[in-house]
């Protein structure tokens, strides 16, 4: 326990320290400004929206913070631990970490702006159900963006053309999935494969209030694809080893 | 103990390790020499379970801590003090213990000034001396040290050998990539040469002060090859090299002279950079 703090610190750290954090904090505050822009809006519907964009921002986060670390160091760590598991698990929590504070913001910022505006920002009052329904749903879905954005590593995909393209390949399937299986409906043994985020999210996207029993199965329908992705990153990096 | 069974390790069409076996024994000591690129720095990565070989097993008699001093220690925004510490702690120090053995160890390798300083600010030889501290703050059951002293300082390689010293009484086994003869010469109680992603035993327990040099010779209309020397030249449009031992040096110099060559470089093996087939 006291090595894994140890390690999530450092690599907390690490990412301050490299600044690759400040782009996509900028566009996630800009992608905020501009769904907020005309109100009043819905709880439910602004949530869910958001958290498809919350995925696709921390797809990006999950790429760029795999190359902060220098591999040498890395070798170094994990020969000091005596299990490689240990080294990755403490990232993937980091990148969890990362994806609840990116949940905090994007759920903070316009519920400053509602109290601060008198309730103006959203269509009615903000109830307790949709803090906790809006904080599963957006991140268990950044979550699932960070899984995405890692799972092509730079040592499971030696290419980096290639592992970028297959990433944004990926981020782009687990968005349009739902419309690829309607005009494809054989596609579906296939995109099964894919996480399931446009098809959770739109689920609520015309709802007016949270119903915790499908948030609840949204979240671990999403965290087990996630936790898959995480898993599948930890074996094949033990496998793949370093060059 | 560590036992090599028939590491090979390909790279595409290229075979950086040959069939190599070997067996380490508990508290021993071993230095790899040979060339740039021959396959030292991966053989030390095969062992420590780092580099998958292409076949062939390493086996260890239980699981051993390893300790990695790598050859270009990499430019981090970390403070160096703060990395430091860090890496204590990530090996089960207490903070407080973590950071007076990193000031203790610091200040024996003269880094002390350094410690506030963001590791990508800092030159290659104090690079190397984080590199060398972080190897240092627990003590390892075996210490991989991979061109150890390169951009060192001559008060601090001196602290470098002695502490590896007190490990080698400790019986920590110590594993080494080295050009540096007298590193050797200091450290390792078996060297072992790697030649075509072999490894051949050339030295146990005596000194390996013996350098290697290539010599380049150009040629005349009249020149012949001495008796001695066919077979061990190499030729390529300008002239022709060959590798010899510092006993043989001038020996062969002579010779070639006698058989009409004329002398045109002379390299200390181990020498960075040097080709002699682009010579």
């Amino acid at each position: 326990m006291k090595t894994m703090k140890e390690l999530i610190r450092y690599q907390y750290r690490q990412y301050m320290l490299s600044g690759k954090y400040i782009l996509p904090l900028i566009t996630l505050l800009a992608v905020i400004s501009v769904m907020y822009t005309v109100t009043p809006v819905g709880v439910v519907s602004s949530f869910s929206m958001m958290s498809l964009f919350l995925f696709l921002i921390m797809v990006w986060v999950g790429a760029v913070s795999q190359e902060i670390e220098p591999e040498v160091s890395e070798q170094i760590i994990i020969l000091r631990l005596q299990r490689e598991r240990i080294y990755y698990t403490s990232q993937i929590l980091f990148m969890g970490m990362v994806s609840a504070v990116a949940t905090g913001i994007s759920m903070g910022v316009p519920m400053l702006n509602h109290i601060l505006h008198g309730g103006g920002v959203f269509g009615r009052g903000i109830l307790l159900f949709d803090v906790i329904g809006g904080f599963l749903l957006m991140c268990v879905c950044s979550f699932n963006g960070a899984m995405v954005g890692g799972i092509f590593h730079p040592r499971i995909v030696r290419d980096r053309k290639i592992g970028m393209g297959a990433t944004f390949f990926l981020a782009l399937l687990a968005i349009v999935r739902i419309a690829v299986i309607h005009r494809f409906p054989v596609s579906k043994f296939v995109l099964w494969l894919v996480p399931p985020v446009s098809d959770v999210v739109s689920r609520f996207s015309n709802q007016e209030y949270f119903n915790m029993g499908k948030i609840m199965i949204a979240f671990v329908v999403l965290m087990g694809y996630g936790v898959i992705m995480a898993v599948l990153k930890v074996e094949l990096l033990r496998i793949r080893k370093f060059v | 103990m560590i036992t090599l069974n028939n590491i090979v390790k390909q790279y595409n069409q290229h075979v950086v390790l040959n069939d190599v076996s070997l067996t380490i024994e508990h508290g021993c000591s071993v230095a790899f020499t040979g060339h740039n690129g021959c396959g030292k720095t991966t053989l030390l990565k095969v062992i420590a379970g780092l580099v998958r070989p292409t076949s062939g097993k390493v086996s260890c008699e239980q699981p051993f801590l390893f300790h990695y001093v790598p050859e270009h220690f990499p430019k981090m925004n970390l403070t160096a003090g703060e990395y430091l510490i860090s890496q204590g702690k990530m090996n089960g120090l207490g903070k407080e213990e973590s950071k007076k053995k990193v000031y203790d160890l610091s200040e024996e390798f003269f880094l002390m000034g350094m410690l506030d300083i963001p590791m990508k600010h800092l030159s290659k030889g104090s690079l190397q001396k984080v590199g060398v501290v972080q190897s240092l703050l627990v003590e390892p059951d075996v210490l991989l040290l991979d061109e150890p002293l390169s951009g060192q300082d001559v008060m601090s390689q001196q602290v470098f050998i002695q502490k590896i010293g007190e490990l080698r009484r400790r019986k920590v086994m110590v594993l080494m990539s080295c050009h540096e003869p007298y590193l050797v010469d200091a450290i390792a109680d078996v060297v072992y040469r790697f030649e075509n992603g072999k490894l051949a035993e050339i030295h146990n327990g005596m000194s390996y002060a013996e350098k290697r040099y290539i010599l380049f010779f150009e040629g005349q209309q009249e020149t012949r090859i001495p008796e001695k020397r066919k077979g061990h030249l190499q030729f390529n449009e300008k002239g022709c090299y060959l590798r010899v031992t510092e006993a043989d040096c001038n020996g062969v110099i002579l010779e070639m002279l006698e058989a009409g060559w004329n002398l045109r470089g002379m390299w200390d093996e181990d020498n960075e950079g040097i080709d002699p087939v682009s010579i």
